[in-house]
């Protein structure tokens, strides 16, 4: 019969925990910011402008802005979903470092290993997010809960 | 700063003006006068052609077609359309550096070069044993509906970026068509018969020829293979099998008057406003219906063997929406392979 993980060999899934928490997903976050980021400069531009009275309504414009709206919203959810997922996952990986002092031994085993030092300062373990503005981390589970800065989900 | 585009026009409404001009004073002055809203001139002789005061002529030719093309010197730039395309491929990029238009493409892009996917690899590898409701949780509505949402987010991108590509080529045939087009009226103005005699007079210049080159790029295009295919396919940039020409008029009226250009032009540059419309129409079409495609349920396979589904909007897969109710005390430790 077999139990839970505990001591040691916790301590090596443990850094898989860590991993996952504040090294992935945390980065691929930034990647989702940082295609955000790319989209809103597109945002506000006059490249399709063209004399309406003559040409009619810009529908290139109007269609090609929705979607590009919908992929805004979209990278930002994802990015705000994958910041969510990490912090919460590392504050489980926190409550287990305080309740298995072997593990939490073992795990520094593996920091020390991964950084070739023994300093605490490194965001990866100290728990602070890698990312450079990260949102605040609220699950966005419907449109509402979007970050404040995106576009509106066009309806 | 003036674009190349432009100053081809300008230089093509120039040749028309002073093309229209010198006929006028050649004698055909009765035929200036026909232009619609055109100023009456003064005439004496030789048999009432001689123009006595030519100053109303080329203000009058420099209003109207005015009034004709500055519309036509206010089309986008292409090269805008191309950078605001740039954007959408670097965000695109980060995805998946091929057009992923199928859902496995996307998400077998893994090692490839864009990070994402390979994150979630890892990410995947990192929680597999882990447990608990938590756990799941993220698995089920994270990990295991990543590929989809990689998939719908890189190829709504590929789409947006194809579309642009398309529309930069419509706007440079129109271009191209716009001055086409006042040049062959210039053309058919020189080459009126200087003897104002009725042979010849319906010539070979038909100035409408100019607004031909303007079709609907994505006539019949509704996947964004096709889409692929009508912009990089055939010659200009269009692909033949998709375009459908209107028939040229064979006997434009009165091409062989100076009045008889002009309204001839006037009618082919509403024609050409339609057909650009048009196009933008076509595409309009292409990227609404997929917006509105994405409203439709798709199916998200999951599981060692993708034996398991589950069915949702892609709207709702596109944002990756982070499952609720979750907490840090829903991580369960795998369990022990030693005990």
């Amino acid at each position: 019969m077999t139990g839970e993980m505990s001591g040691v060999e916790l301590g090596g899934e443990l850094n898989k925990l860590r991993t996952a928490a504040r090294v992935e997903l945390p980065r691929m976050a930034d990647e989702y910011h940082q295609i955000a980021a790319d989209l809103s400069g597109t945002a506000g531009t006059t490249a399709f402008h063209r004399p309406e009275d003559y040409f009619g309504p810009r529908v290139v414009d109007y269609s090609w802005s929705r979607l590009r709206d919908l992929v805004w919203n979209a990278s930002d959810n994802t990015a705000a979903t994958l910041v969510g997922v990490g912090s919460l996952l590392g504050k489980a990986l926190d409550d287990f470092v305080a309740h298995d002092a072997e593990a939490a031994q073992r795990l520094d085993v593996y920091r020390n290993e991964a950084q070739n030092d023994s300093t605490t300062s490194n965001d990866e373990y100290t728990g602070q997010p890698s990312t450079t503005n990260p949102p605040a981390w609220s699950l966005p589970t419907d449109d509402h809960q979007a970050r404040p800065g995106g576009p509106p989900r066009a309806s | 700063m003036t674009s190349d585009y432009v100053n081809k026009l300008n230089t093509a409404i120039d040749r028309l003006i002073d093309s229209t001009y010198n006929k006028t004073m050649d004698g055909f002055a009765d035929e200036f006068m026909e232009i619609g809203g055109a100023p009456q001139l003064d005439l004496g002789p030789p048999h009432k052609t001689h123009v006595k005061d030519d100053s109303p002529i080329r203000p009058f030719l420099r209003d109207l077609t005015n009034r004709m093309f500055d519309h036509w010197r206010q089309l986008p730039e292409p090269q805008g359309i191309r950078d605001l395309s740039a954007k959408t491929k670097t965000a695109r990029d980060k995805l998946c550096t091929t057009d992923a238009l199928k859902m496995e493409d996307a998400a077998g892009s893994v090692g490839g070069g864009p990070l994402i996917p390979g994150y979630m690899a890892d990410v995947r590898q990192d929680l597999s044993e882990w447990r608990g409701a938590t756990t799941s949780a993220v698995k089920s509505k994270v990990v295991n509906r990543f590929p989809a949402a990689l998939f719908l987010q890189a190829n709504t991108l590929s789409v947006m970026k194809l579309s642009l590509d398309a529309y930069a080529i419509v706007i440079e045939q129109a271009q191209g068509d716009v001055v086409d087009m006042v040049n062959h009226a210039a053309e058919a103005v020189d080459a009126i018969d200087c003897w104002g005699g009725d042979d010849g007079k319906n010539a070979v210049f038909n100035i409408f020829t100019g607004a031909l080159g303007l079709v609907g790029v994505f006539n019949g295009i509704k996947t964004a293979v096709q889409l692929v295919s009508a912009v990089t396919s055939g010659g200009a940039g269009v692909a033949k099998d998709v375009i459908k020409l209107d028939d040229p008029e064979s006997n434009p009226l009165g091409a062989g008057r100076i009045s008889g250009v002009w309204s001839n032009l006037m009618q082919a540059e509403f024609k050409l406003v339609k057909k650009f419309s048009a196009s933008e129409g076509h595409i309009y079409d292409v990227l609404n219906s997929y917006y509105w495609e994405l409203e439709n349920k798709i199916n998200i396979t999951h599981g060692p063997d993708n034996s398991e589904y589950e069915t949702d909007s892609a709207a709702n897969v596109i944002r990756l929406l982070a499952p609720s109710g979750i907490s840090p005390g829903g991580v369960k430790p795998p369990l022990s392979h030693t005990h």
